[in-house]
């Protein structure tokens, strides 16, 4: 069933690669990659760019299927169920990792202290919604709120500006490209948000010409709008990057004209946080997709309960800590999402050129 | 057909029928030769000099030839002076007598024929109260159904508005007409409407009210599914844009479906204006009813637990007013808004010229002297009374920005700016799940409907508005020719 447009598939698009982005990223990056950093996230973006690139196609040359029908046609049903295992394992670590950003950054913006439950049962029903309701609720929420979205990051970039000097992290390269890789190696697993477009297979109702190209343009013009914010967030805070956490809160926090007034930073603050709602309710979705096959229901309400109330023990578990999210991702997702992205590569482009085999027999 | 030979003996049956009601009436006439007439009616909604004047006195003047048929002379008769026809049975004529007509019983014939009679009272046309504008027809409906078809029918003088009727009510017998422009209405809307109306069984329909609630696409939805309207220059150019008007006989309020958000956005004043000033004036809706939505909501969430936000000096301002105040600032708050409401649902009810005092009284000498008592703050009343009358700027939707205020200041109290946000998302995710008969709810901004912007936040010219909105279902999707043609 066609549930979404291309104009909300593109600005779903883009919010999921914002995922982040703007608040833990540039940390965990620049721990790796110190005055390279940027140059990580470029590399990083390119591999998401590429990602992006290939399940668009993917989406566009198999419009009537989703994306387990086409996984069991192609991998049989034992490789379609393999290849939703990897990625339910992705997915939940993302959304546990989301919610635990969520409330860390909401600990740290919005309250001095804030009961983990009183976040995580609101937080939970509204993201479990928006998801149950599935990929048609989310397009439109996302449309709604995109122009908010837009907003807030031009408030992110525009607000330190005049703080740029452009040569504080210079020269870059001092000790070879080793820094850089080990600062993508460190946040590789931002950059695996747009895995979960594979799971608008066969729900984009594609009336535009163009959809791959629009696609990337929009998502290209996300990237360079990632990077701009990162480097102007490296630059600013130079070294003493390694002792912030939130990127944008730290950000607003060296602002003297915001340290006086805050409040546009603030809007902003609060326009990334509900952007960082948003997502997390993609990756609700793309669970409750992955667990319906397994749990062979009809509807997405019980694979959604079950993944949530999965979600909600772990990330109790863990007491909503993001220092020990920040460790298992250092030293353990990354890896696993460089992995699975590889894979994901390698999956799209066979789809796409079984596909074309396919066509082209049949036109023979 | 069972009809008793005898006159007397007929008269007395349908009396029966009518469970000898006070005000049935039965008139015993004859013609020229002689022949035997009896004529019954409901005697309070019938015209007597109709009834006299041109029934009585044509039935008394007949001469039937031998050749002739006095059943059929007197319809040949009478139809000069109103509608006359041959009810296809019992029911039927019952039905008509019900609905201001008389029946005409023959000596020696089973044959019976109903003249249509009524003389309901009915307003004339005013100025409705609700919808008044400054420029721009000021005619409104009024309580009869007639009179509102008549008045649509003046502005579509198009063989292709179609009237469909219907009847709904087991004791009211409620004639409903559904209007619709057969080559521009999406046919499958129309009858799934029809289905809608078909499947209402009820005792009794005495407003238009009473079905919306059946015509609902979410039952337990607490906004607004049906659009209203009480002006014929909005029924009729909603006809045009595809959409379908239901009228009820008894209400000066017509309903249209299908129904999106955007149109209570819309006043009638906007198409009576310039472009720009209408584009402003809407900007200013929507502004206002976000803002008395969540005014009261960010206000308690900031004073409560996000006290670092607010400007020093507004901080100091705010903290002086609030010093000695009993009440935590939701409870505060929420006693005004309390008290707000009382006073808003007792000047409804009120007198009107009680009303206008009361309303003083209220806003002057309540809240001043609340104030003055230390028991709420001068920034709590003040929001309480911006939003208040923030709300009003859409005043079909009041009800549901009071209840959302309502909400969203609890939230904002108890969780803060977070609930805040958890609200907004839950509320959107909500409505642009909403679908009204084939229109998503919040087009065309989600979905995106590009053509429609035309008349959305933004009104454009006449000549540029070349298409019907995409976002109503309709099957003739061109209005007038494009701009350059024109040209």
């Amino acid at each position: 069933m066609k549930e979404i447009t291309t104009r909300q598939f593109i600005i779903i698009a883009i919010i999921v690669m914002l995922t982040s982005k703007f608040v833990t990223m540039p940390t965990i990056i620049f721990a790796g990659a110190t005055k390279d950093a940027i140059f990580s996230i470029i590399l990083g973006l390119c591999i998401e760019l590429l990602l992006i690139f290939l399940i668009t196609f993917v989406i566009q040359r198999n419009q009537d299927k989703n994306l387990f029908q086409l996984l069991k046609e192609k991998f049989s049903i034992v490789g379609a169920y393999i290849i939703f295992i990897l990625l339910f394992i992705y997915i939940f670590a993302r959304l546990t990792f989301s919610y635990q950003e969520l409330y860390s950054f909401f600990v740290k913006l919005l309250y001095d202290e804030f009961s983990p439950l009183l976040f995580a049962v609101p937080a939970f029903f509204v993201t479990g919604y928006l998801a149950y309701k599935g990929a048609r609720t989310i397009g439109r929420t996302f449309e709604i709120l995109f122009a908010f979205i837009v907003f807030g990051a031009i408030i992110a970039i525009s607000s330190n500006l005049e703080f740029l000097s452009f040569d504080t992290n210079m020269p870059y390269f001092e000790n070879g490209l080793s820094p850089m890789l080990a600062g993508f190696s460190n946040g590789a697993f931002y950059f695996g948000n747009s895995i979960c477009l594979l799971f608008f297979v066969g729900k984009i109702k594609i009336t535009q010409t163009k959809f791959v190209s629009k696609t990337m343009l929009a998502t290209g013009i996300t990237a360079l709008v990632v990077t701009l914010f990162c480097f102007i967030f490296y630059d600013v805070f130079g070294m003493s990057m390694q002792y912030t956490l939130f990127a944008l809160t730290e950000y607003s926090q060296y602002d003297p004209f915001i340290l006086e007034l805050q409040r546009l930073v603030w809007l902003s603050a609060i326009i990334d946080i509900t952007k960082l709602f948003c997502s997390t309710a993609v990756f609700v979705y793309c669970l409750g997709q992955i667990t319906k096959p397994f749990l062979q229901t009809k509807t997405t309400l019980l694979p959604i309960i079950v993944s949530l109330l999965l979600v909600f023990s772990i990330a109790t578990l863990l007491n909503y800590d993001l220092e020990i999210m920040f460790d298992i991702i250092r030293n353990y997702a990354s890896y696993a999402t460089l992995g699975l992205m590889c894979l994901i590569i390698l999956i799209c482009l066979i789809l796409c050129i079984k596909r074309r085999k396919n066509e082209q027999k049949f036109i023979q | 057909m069972e009809i008793m030979e005898d006159l007397k003996k007929r008269i007395e049956y349908f009396k029966q029928k009518f469970n000898n009601t006070s005000d049935f009436a039965s008139r015993e006439i004859s013609t020229k030769n002689g022949t035997k007439i009896a004529i019954i009616y409901i005697e309070n909604i019938i015209d007597k000099a109709l009834l006299s004047g041109s029934v009585i006195l044509t039935l008394q003047n007949i001469e039937v030839s031998q050749k002739q048929n006095i059943y059929d002379l007197a319809k040949s008769q009478i139809i000069a002076y109103t509608k006359v026809s041959e009810p296809a049975d019992e029911e039927t004529m019952l039905e008509n007598i019900l609905n201001g007509f008389c029946a005409i019983l023959f000596e020696n014939t089973e044959k019976v024929l109903v003249v249509e009679c009524a003389k309901w009272i009915i307003r004339t046309p005013a100025e409705p109260p609700l919808s008044a504008v400054v420029e721009g027809p000021r005619e409104g409906f009024v309580e009869d159904f007639i009179t509102n078809i008549t008045l649509i029918r003046k502005r579509l003088k198009s063989k292709n508005l179609k009237v469909d009727q219907m009847q709904i009510g087991k004791e009211s017998s409620t004639q409903i007409r559904i209007l619709y422009l057969k080559d521009v209405a999406d046919p499958k809307i129309v009858e799934k409407i029809k289905h809608k109306l078909n499947e209402i069984n009820i005792d009794g329909i005495v407003d238009s009210h009473y079905i919306t609630e059946f015509l609902n696409t979410s039952k337990h939805s607490v906004f607004k599914q049906v659009g209203t309207t009480e002006k014929p220059d909005i029924a009729a150019a909603k006809i045009m844009e595809g959409r379908v008007v239901i009228i009820v006989d008894g209400s000066p309020i017509v309903l249209t479906l299908p129904y999106i958000l955007l149109e209570d956005l819309q006043s009638s004043n906007d198409y009576y204006t310039t472009p720009a000033r209408a584009t402003f004036l809407r900007i200013l809706r929507l502004s206002a009813a976000i803002v008395g939505i969540l005014l009261p909501g960010l206000y308690i969430a900031l004073l409560t637990h996000h006290i670092k936000v607010i400007p020093v000096k507004l901080l100091i301002t705010i903290s002086n007013s609030i010093q000695g105040i009993p009440l935590p600032p939701l409870l505060e708050i929420l006693f005004i808004i309390f008290l707000f409401e009382i006073l808003y649902e007792a000047s409804l009810r009120m007198p009107r010229y009680m009303g206008l005092a009361l309303s003083v009284v209220g806003a002057l000498i309540l809240g001043d002297t609340a104030v003055q008592a230390g028991l709420v703050s001068p920034p709590a009343v003040l929001i309480v009374a911006i939003t208040g009358v923030m709300s009003y700027t859409l005043p079909e939707q009041s009800t549901q920005i009071s209840f959302l205020r309502l909400i969203f200041t609890i939230i904002g109290g108890f969780m803060g700016i977070f609930g805040i946000i958890i609200g907004v998302l839950f509320l959107i995710g909500y409505l642009v799940n909403m679908d009204s008969y084939g229109s998503p709810y919040l087009a065309p901004f989600a979905p995106y409907i590009k053509s429609d912007l035309k008349d959305g936040m933004r009104r454009r010219g006449y000549p540029q508005m070349t298409t019907r909105p995409e976002s109503i279902p309709n099957i003739n999707h061109r209005r007038q020719k494009s701009e350059r043609n024109n040209d």
